[in-house]
Parts: C-alpha cells; sequence; structure tokens
C-alpha cells in the first residue's frame, strides 16, 4: 500500500470555493473532487456531467464497468433541512451526495438526514469524511476495502464524525477476525450492514470471514451471516496478501486449499505483499494445480547472499517462478501461456541432442520421446522409460547427426506432461491435473540447463519428496486404465 | 410579517425560483444565497458611495443553444400581493445591475428578475428599456456615480453601460399553478441521462 499522506482535501475544496470567476470554480471544484474520490478508490473512472449543484442532475458520474455506476451530486451543507429535502427530488438512484463544506457540528437535522439518506439508498458524505477514510487507510487495508465498497454501495450519513467511527469499528473488527474474538467482529459485521448496500456488505464480510476461518476459527461461530462456497473470491485473498503478516504456514494452509494460478495471476504485488505472497503459494504447493508452463532462459542475474534464489512472481499477467536464470510461467491452460515467452529466451528452439536430453533427464521417466530429423519424424515409446533406453541414442544415431529430440512426455504422480524442446511449453496431456509443483520440478530441469546443485535447490524448493501420495481407488483405477490404453 | 418570517419566505422563493428555471433544462442555478462560498459568486460592489456591497439572490449559468455558456444573475421576490415596494425595489436593482457590470462586464451576461406579483404597470412594457437603467442609475446616483448634483450626474451617467444592461435584462413572472406545468420528471431524467452519458475523463 503506498503511502498517503493528507494533502487537505478538504482544504483543496474550500480554496476551489473561494475562486472568484464562477466557471473557473466550479472547474477547480470539481477537479478537487475528483482527485478526492479518485484516492479513495482508485477502480473508479470519473465523468464530468457539467451541471454544479443543479436541483435534479448529478454532478459527475462514477464509473466502474460497463454496468456499474454512482451518480455525485455537489451540495452545500449549510441548511441541513434543504439539503434532506433536496435528495427526495433527485432524478437519479443511488445518489452520492457530497457535501462541499462540513456542516456545523452544532446543526440541526442531523437523524432526519441520515433517514433520508437511508430511505433514498443514498450516501451522504463530505470531503473531510472522506479524507478521514483515505488517511486511515494507509495504515489499515480493511478500510481501503470499505473506501472502496463505500464508494460503490455505501448509504446512509457519513459525515466525519461517522466515518472516523466506522473506520474503527471495522478495523478493529479485521483485528479481532485475525484471532476469532467473536464480539468486535460482530460490531464490525453491523457496521457494514449499516452503511453498506447487500453486494458490498456481503463482499466485505466475506472477507472478514475468510480472515476468521485462515485463523482457525469456526464457520459456525463467525458472527455474522456466512458463504459456505469454500473458496476465497479474489477481494478475500487481496486482502488478505495486503494485511496479514502470518510466518504462520498453518494460516496460509488453511486459506489455500482450492488456489488456482488463475487467481493467483490476478493478485497484485508490491513490496509489502510479496513475503506472504510466497508464503501463501509455498503453504499450499500440496494443492495448487497447474496444466500448463512455459519457461525462458535468460542471463543470469545478481541474486544476493540473503535473497531466495526461487521467487514466486506474477509477470505478464501470468503466475510465474523466478530463478537466478530462467523464469518459469504457469497457467491452467496452454493458451495462457504460450505467448509468453520470446523466441529469444528459448533454450532449445531446434530441439534437444539425446546426450543432453538423458543428462537432464536424471531420475525422471519418459514414456515418450519424439525425434525430428530434417522432414522425419519418429516417435519411441517404452513402458521400461525411454529416457535411459539405450536404443533411443541408436535410433538417433540412425537417423542422422542432426537428429534432435523434440518433443517428450514424462508421467507425473497426476497425468503426464508433454514438453516441447522447440517451443519451450509443458501441458498435461490427460484429464487428470497434475500439481503445479510436479510440473515445475520436471519443467525447468527439461526446459533448461540448470546445473545439479540448483536442481537439487529447485527439488528441495518445491517440496518434492515431502508430498504424502493421496491416492484412492479411483485414483488406481484411472491409472490403470490410461497404461491399457496406451499400448 | 417578522424578520425571520420574510428571510423564510425569501429563502423558499429563491428555492423555488431556482427549481423552476432548473427544470426548463436550459439552466444550472449553482449559486444559492444565503449558502456561504455562493454569496461571494453573487456579491457586487456599489460603484461608488458608501453601501455595503450588495448580493443576487440566485446566480449560475444558462445551457445549450444560444444561451449556452452564459452567466445570469437573479433577484428573486417571492410577493403575493401588491403591499409592499416592489416597484421601488426593482428601480434600485437596476442600479445594482449598472454597478455589477461595471464591475465586472464578463460575468454579467443577463439579469433576471424573477417574481410572484406583477408590479409597476404603468410602466411595465419600459421596464426593460434602457431609459429605465438610466433613471434609476440618476435616482440613486450617490451610489453608482458618486455626484449628488443633478446636472452632473446627468452628464456623467454612461448611456452605452445603460444600453448594454438593458439588453440583459429579463423579467420572470411565475404562479403555483405555472410552476407544475414544467416538463414531467420522468422525461427530464431521459434528458438528464443523455447528457451525462457524454462528458469528459
Amino acid at each position: 500500500m503506498t503511502q498517503v499522506r493528507s494533502v487537505g482535501f478538504a482544504q483543496e475544496i474550500v480554496n476551489a470555493l473561494g475562486v472568484r470567476s464562477p466557471q473557473d470554480s466550479i472547474n477547480a471544484i470539481k477537479n478537487a473532487v475528483i482527485k478526492e474520490l479518485e484516492t479513495l478508490d482508485r477502480s473508479v473512472s470519473i465523468r464530468d456531467t457539467s451541471y454544479f449543484n443543479h436541483t435534479y442532475a448529478p454532478d459527475l458520474i462514477l464509473n466502474w464497468d460497463a454496468t456499474t455506476e454512482r451518480p455525485v451530486y455537489l451540495r452545500f451543507t449549510d441548511n441541513l433541512p434543504e439539503l434532506r429535502e433536496g435528495i427526495s427530488r433527485l432524478d437519479f438512484e443511488n445518489a452520492f451526495v457530497f457535501g462541499l463544506t462540513r456542516p456545523q457540528e452544532d446543526a440541526e437535522g442531523f437523524p432526519q438526514l441520515e433517514q433520508s439518506a437511508q430511505d433514498h439508498q443514498a450516501l451522504i458524505t463530505d470531503a473531510a469524511g472522506i479524507e478521514t477514510l483515505i488517511r486511515q487507510r494507509s495504515e489499515d487495508a480493511g478500510i481501503n476495502l470499505l473506501g472502496q465498497a463505500l464508494t460503490r454501495g455505501g448509504r446512509g450519513l457519513l459525515a466525519q464524525p461517522q466515518a472516523e467511527t466506522v473506520a474503527k469499528t471495522v478495523s478493529e473488527g479485521f483485528s479481532a477476525a485475525l484471532e476469532t474474538r467473536s464480539v468486535p467482529t460482530r460490531l464490525a459485521v453491523d457496521a457494514i450492514a449499516q452503511y453498506l448496500d447487500d453486494p458490498q456488505a456481503a463482499r466485505m464480510t466475506r472477507v472478514l470471514q475468510a480472515v476468521w476461518e485462515g485463523s482457525d476459527g469456526r464457520l459456525e461461530q463467525f458472527p455474522g451471516p456466512t458463504d459456505l462456497s469454500r473458496s476465497l473470491n479474489d477481494d478475500s485473498l487481496q486482502y488478505i496478501l495486503d494485511v496479514v503478516s502470518a510466518s504462520d504456514e498453518n494460516f496460509w494452509s488453511r486459506i489455500g486449499r482450492f488456489l488456482t494460478t488463475s487467481q493467483l495471476s490476478r493478485m497484485s504485488l508490491n513490496a509489502s505483499n510479496t513475503e506472504s505472497f510466497q508464503n501463501l503459494i509455498n503453504a499450499n504447493l500440496d494443492v495448487i494445480p497447474c496444466r500448463a508452463a512455459a519457461v525462458a532462459s535468460g542471463a543470469e542475474t545478481l541474486f544476493s547472499a540473503d535473497s531466495e534464489p526461487f521467487l514466486w512472481s506474477i509477470r505478464n499477467k501470468a503466475l510465474a517462478l523466478e530463478g537466478p536464470d530462467f523464469t518459469a510461467f504457469v497457467a491452467d491452460r496452454k493458451e495462457l501461456v504460450e505467448g509468453k515467452v520470446a523466441a529469444s529466451d528459448m533454450a532449445s528452439t531446434d530441439g534437444l541432442d539425446v546426450e543432453t536430453l538423458s543428462r537432464r533427464v536424471a531420475e525422471y521417466e519418459l514414456t515418450e520421446v519424439t525425434l525430428r530429423d530434417g522432414g522425419a519424424t519418429v516417435q519411441f515409446t517404452s513402458n521400461e522409460g525411454v529416457g535411459h533406453d539405450e536404443r533411443l541414442a541408436k535410433l538417433a544415431q540412425g537417423l542422422s547427426s542432426s537428429s534432435t529430440v523434440v518433443k517428450a512426455v514424462v508421467p507425473l504422480p497426476e497425468g503426464q506432461l508433454a514438453l516441447n524442446f522447440k517451443t519451450s511449453l509443458a501441458a498435461a496431456k490427460t484429464t487428470r491435473t497434475p500439481l503445479l509443483k510436479d510440473v515445475l520440478a520436471v519443467s525447468i530441469p527439461l526446459l533448461h540447463a540448470l546445473s545439479e546443485e540448483r536442481r537439487q535447490a529447485l527439488k528441495a524448493f518445491l517440496q518434492i519428496g515431502d508430498s504424502v501420495p493421496t491416492g484412492n481407488v479411483e485414483d488406481l483405477l484411472g491409472l490403470l486404465a490410461e497404461t491399457l490404453g496406451d499400448d | 410579517m417578522s424578520g425571520e418570517e420574510t428571510h423564510e419566505k425569501g429563502r423558499e422563493g429563491a428555492r423555488r425560483a431556482k427549481e423552476w428555471l432548473e427544470s426548463t433544462t436550459r439552466v444550472n442555478a449553482c449559486w444559492v444565497n444565503p449558502d456561504k462560498f455562493a454569496v461571494d459568486k453573487l456579491t457586487f460592489p456599489w460603484a461608488a458611495g458608501k453601501k455595503r456591497p450588495f448580493s443576487y439572490d440566485l446566480g449560475g449559468l444558462l445551457l445549450r443553444g444560444d444561451l449556452e455558456g452564459r452567466g445570469f444573475y437573479a433577484e428573486v421576490k417571492n410577493y403575493t400581493n401588491a403591499s409592499n415596494n416592489q416597484g421601488a425595489e426593482y428601480v434600485e436593482y437596476l442600479a445594482k445591475c449598472y454597478c455589477a457590470y461595471l464591475d465586472s462586464p464578463k460575468y454579467c451576461d443577463n439579469f433576471m428578475w424573477i417574481t410572484w406579483h406583477p408590479f409597476s404597470l404603468k410602466k411595465w412594457s419600459e421596464l426593460c428599456s434602457a431609459e429605465e437603467v438610466r433613471d434609476a442609475v440618476f435616482l440613486h446616483r450617490l451610489n453608482t456615480l458618486g455626484i449628488e448634483d443633478e446636472a452632473e450626474a446627468k452628464a456623467s451617467i454612461n448611456m452605452d453601460t445603460c444600453i448594454a444592461v438593458a439588453e440583459r435584462l429579463w423579467i420572470i413572472v411565475l404562479s403555483e399553478r405555472q410552476e407544475t406545468l414544467t416538463i414531467s420528471a420522468e422525461h427530464r431524467g431521459l434528458i438528464e441521462k443523455f447528457d451525462t452519458e457524454r462528458g469528459r475523463r
């Protein structure tokens, strides 16, 4: 989370209000308001309607996607009863009423204003209220989520005092959920329900629930409406990455049972959440599936002695494992990694020679190898494993000195992996989906030259040899069926 | 009526005028007296003398067609009978418009007198003439010209300015029933949707 110092949005608006030229004043006011709203919710795009303080038409339109919009009405707050009456006249629903100045704290009419806001599903706030949320947000990712949720679906009166209270309650709720403390969590759930419309309230409560469960809280004991779908939505995952700096492997393991490479690739990474990202993936290598990988070979990068040689990251919108001289992209579908590796980064665009292949295969099996020599192709399969079979070398020699291995198939604990040396791609061949760790443990050393030392380090990193076979009778039957089918 | 009741009535008048103007879809009455920051936009100094600056009740922009981008200021008189000084107040208003135009011509595109009760019927058809403006400036010469002497004052009235002000004068007479005879909310919503679909950013 980038640090945001209070830039005095409220003051900027006041300055804009003081500009003598009416048109210049309106432009300056709107620019200041737009800046503040964009800071509160970075995902919003804002249109200027060229109306200002109009009885019926909005001043700005907030837009998130093709169907989600919200009108913003800029209003003076000198007269609260008039403001309240004005809300019933607005032509657009779901209004975001933005008070340009702070109402007098002792002004009359606040309860009626709150009631009117609820009645019309409108949010009434002011620059100072929003600034409170923005300021607290830099210290508290839960407030960041709240800010975005309020922009989209907030309702009720949320001037500065209310904003302060809600921010505090929600913040305490998130901390409490991390410790499965029921009372503050429930207070946060209630505040969320009071100030957000149903879709936004559900979204935020879902995150609280995720934190609760991750902290080993029982779902039945969560003090709020529960979502039984088991998998985390992107919001919840992003929030947890941003906020929770747990080193407890169990926490990450609990929340990551349904992770996919697709969901991981949608996360937003920065300096402060990258460690959590590593923890998250490493704690769930026993379950994260993957069906395709592409390996890019690059120049050796200088790693400091302290840093890990292998790092999970997101490159080019795909989940990737970065090594000292390679980057491996992974995805749930072959199509998603196909374009990721530039031709210049492919290790062996002509294929491998047999000797190199045998060396790289090491302890792995190959059930199939495809040799190419000019226009001729030979496919060699064997139940006993082809990689160390002497006949393979003889076959290659028999073709010509320029024949190379272009493809190979490696059986994994789950399913089989088809490797293409020319395109540096690996893809699951069968309907059974392999684990990410197994795909990488095979594809990286085969598609890219790794020293023995690094190879062992990679194995250790990917926890190969740690996993307990989780097969059942169905798996066994499936395996049998595949083997029989291959003959 | 007590001072407070007058004030309330005045405020209600301004609100109704704003609403009616905006329901024509040709006006955006942005600035409403006495909202603190709006008042600054509506206030002008007298051209001379020691009188405190005056402020209009409403101000804003006109929309679309030939009116697009033009500003306006409005004085609103929520009078329901003739027991007041509307005639004299109108004359003072003309003098004020003269001063406002001298002070900031680029803001003063239109001056509107919005009322619920007709007045000065004998000169009704001349109320927006340059001569009327001139006479008003003369009557209030201490604050428009700073000259007490009549002859001297007459000579120093800027007739071009009077003509310019006269060209900018509107008189709008409303009535309760008339206020309901506007575009329906439904149709108004359509127009606004059309407008707000476009927009910068």
